[in-house]
């Protein structure tokens, strides 16, 4: 699966009245998979997508699709198709006649139209809505119709733009399920924008995490969670504390750092770092162990803040007045807001950044 | 309870002065006698007349003519003129988006003698074509701003969308663009229409010998006393109005049923 690109970027750049909003990315697309572009809102991951539609055209750079090079094609002959934010179905037209759309710009062949029409209407699940109007139909329903309208024409790539943001949470859910086994089914390679980091954590074969125009991380899900490269990163996936840590010594990747005032950790990395070199240290909540008994060699603190959260809590402990910790506990019952707790790591996890 | 005596008083003057007039239009074109000023009585000899008049019936088709065409072609002018200047980015955009509105608001007197002056200088004769130019001048500004009204962010949007799927830039305009644009076309073709349709001002300038329109023709008889055909004229018109009113109603309201089951 990972051999043929279906994708590439090759040194692409794009800019808006002299602001650059992508600057000079490269990136190969597999056959077959889900990748998603992750960002904040003006990130420039809309505009990378809308490169490989063809609706944006590249200042600079090329862009592959199948090994062609379609940087000067027209959107029209490009063989990928998008699913727009809010679905952009044609209101004057009938839910197949948004699906047969395409195919009937094709001249198509009548019996092979309806032939393929019942095929994904079978696939997305929307049988006996056939002749109603967008209008009368449900949020999840006209995603479903989207989907259906992109999937007919066969596309080398499915680009997804931002699709779920506009679903209510539960539909939301759903519809990621949805997503993923019709990606399966098909073997299409889908290609999803979101700023919304739980949806690409759960949907991706592999995520790009773009900040300012630049990839700034590319790996599998539990790879960025893991081990993010950057600072951005590790504070836009998921939660995490960001503290700064001394380097007391390094042993081949055994590094020992000192954080919030002379607390001695011990973690592992690959990167070398220089006696004394000031570190940013990324501790995620659930690696902040704490209890309410007396321990040895533990840092104090207090309880602040407590945000219960159904299945794990998050607290707010104070350990001095610069500097607090988010802890994520499940047997919230034993804490409460004023309460001292003593604090321990679990260090295997704690990642350790230049500045 | 008095206060709804009010209201309802209130009411019926405002439908009585807003239809009096019409309603003593149709009541003098039976009328017997020459003069509008009595009720004689019953006749339908006007309505005989009518037909016997060629300078009156000249000058209603005259006028359909000039309406229908200028519509036509106004109403095409327009909306590809309100389509481009949504679309395109040129230089001088916010100029001429201000500028469409000049013909709406200046006074229709003044274009009239501009329109007039333009025709000399261009040694245009004045003919029924010259009025036919003058009402598509003015009636494309007020096509424009109506389509303006329908092109929405989501047009942009729906645009893309059939590029996507491969629609040529002429099937997105006629599959896409034309069909959610459509209320603007109409009521901008509509406005046209009824602009050109009573315009006296701009027709009394540009018109030349032997292109009288209907509006132009009765102005002229102002000095020498409206004859009853013209009520007959009228009341006929009104009537046709009416009825296309009516069955637009029928067919509105039909659809709304229809939707709402």
């Amino acid at each position: 699966m990972k051999d043929n690109v279906i994708v590439r970027f090759d040194n692409v750049s794009k800019s808006f009245n002299n602001t650059n909003v992508i600057k000079d990315i490269s990136l190969d697309i597999y056959e077959g998979e889900f990748i998603t572009f992750l960002g904040p809102s003006g990130c420039g991951k809309t505009t990378l997508l809308r490169m490989v539609s063809g609706l944006e055209k590249v200042s600079s750079g090329k862009v592959f699709i199948d090994n062609k090079d379609v940087t000067n094609v027209d959107p029209t002959k490009r063989e990928v198709n998008t699913i727009f934010q809010n679905f952009a179905l044609f209101p004057k037209m009938t839910v197949k006649d948004n699906i047969t759309f395409g195919l009937r710009m094709k001249k198509e062949n009548p019996k092979e139209i309806e032939k393929r029409c019942k095929e994904v209407i079978k696939l997305v699940k929307l049988e006996g809505f056939e002749n109603r109007y967008p209008s009368e139909l449900s949020g999840g329903q006209q995603q479903r119709v989207a989907i259906a309208r992109g999937v007919i024409m066969n596309p080398k790539v499915l680009l997804l733009d931002e699709s779920l943001c506009s679903l209510d949470l539960k539909l939301k859910k759903s519809m990621q399920v949805e997503l993923k086994r019709i990606q399966k089914k098909l073997g299409i390679t889908f290609i999803y924008v979101t700023h919304a980091q739980d949806e690409a954590l759960s949907m991706s074969d592999r995520i790009a995490i773009i900040n300012n125009g630049v990839i700034e991380q590319l790996g599998t899900p539990s790879d960025i969670y893991i081990s993010p490269k950057t600072v951005f990163v590790a504070d836009f996936i998921g939660e995490a504390n960001i503290v700064d840590g001394k380097v007391i010594s390094q042993k081949d990747d055994n590094l020992t750092l000192s954080i919030l005032n002379n607390y001695k950790i011990n973690i592992k990395t690959s990167e070398v770092f220089k006696k004394d070199e000031i570190v940013k240290v990324i501790i995620r909540p659930e690696d902040v162990k704490i209890s309410p008994n007396t321990l040895t060699n533990a840092i104090n603190g207090k309880i602040t803040d407590f945000i219960y959260g159904g299945e794990n809590t998050k607290l707010i402990i104070k350990i001095d007045d610069n500097n607090s910790l988010k802890s994520s506990v499940t047997d919230e019952e034993r804490y409460s807001v004023g309460k001292n707790v003593y604090i321990k790591f679990e260090e295997k996890y704690i990642v350790a950044l230049r500045k | 309870m008095k206060n709804n005596f009010f209201k309802n008083l209130l009411l019926i003057l405002v439908f009585i002065f807003l239809f009096l007039p019409i309603i003593v239009l149709i009541i003098y074109s039976f009328n017997s006698s020459q003069m509008n000023i009595l009720f004689e009585g019953f006749t339908l000899k006007w309505y005989k007349e009518l037909f016997n008049n060629t300078d009156l019936i000249e000058s209603f088709i005259n006028t359909f003519l000039v309406a229908i065409s200028s519509t036509a072609i106004s109403t095409i002018i327009g909306t590809i003129s309100a389509y481009g200047l949504y679309k395109y980015d040129f230089p001088f955009k916010k100029i001429i988006n201000g500028l469409i509105y000049i013909p709406i608001v200046i006074p229709e007197i003044v274009l009239g003698i501009s329109l007039l002056s333009v025709y000399t200088l261009m040694k245009l004769e004045l003919s029924l074509m010259t009025i036919i130019l003058s009402h598509i001048a003015f009636s494309i500004p007020f096509v424009i701003v109506s389509v303006r009204t329908t092109l929405t962010k989501e047009t942009i949007t729906y645009e893309e969308a059939a590029r996507d799927l491969g629609a040529s830039n002429y099937r997105v305009f006629k599959d896409i663009v034309l069909p959610t644009i459509m209320p603007g076309v109409i009521s901008g073709a509509t406005l046209a229409f009824t602009l050109s349709l009573d315009d006296v001002v701009i027709s009394y300038f540009t018109a030349g010998p032997g292109s009288n329109t209907l509006p132009l023709y009765i102005y002229s008889m102002i000095k020498t006393g409206i004859t009853p055909d013209v009520n007959a004229l009228t009341s006929i018109i009104l009537i046709i109005t009416f009825i296309i009113l009516l069955s637009l109603v029928i067919i509105q309201s039909r659809k709304i049923r229809k939707e709402a089951i």
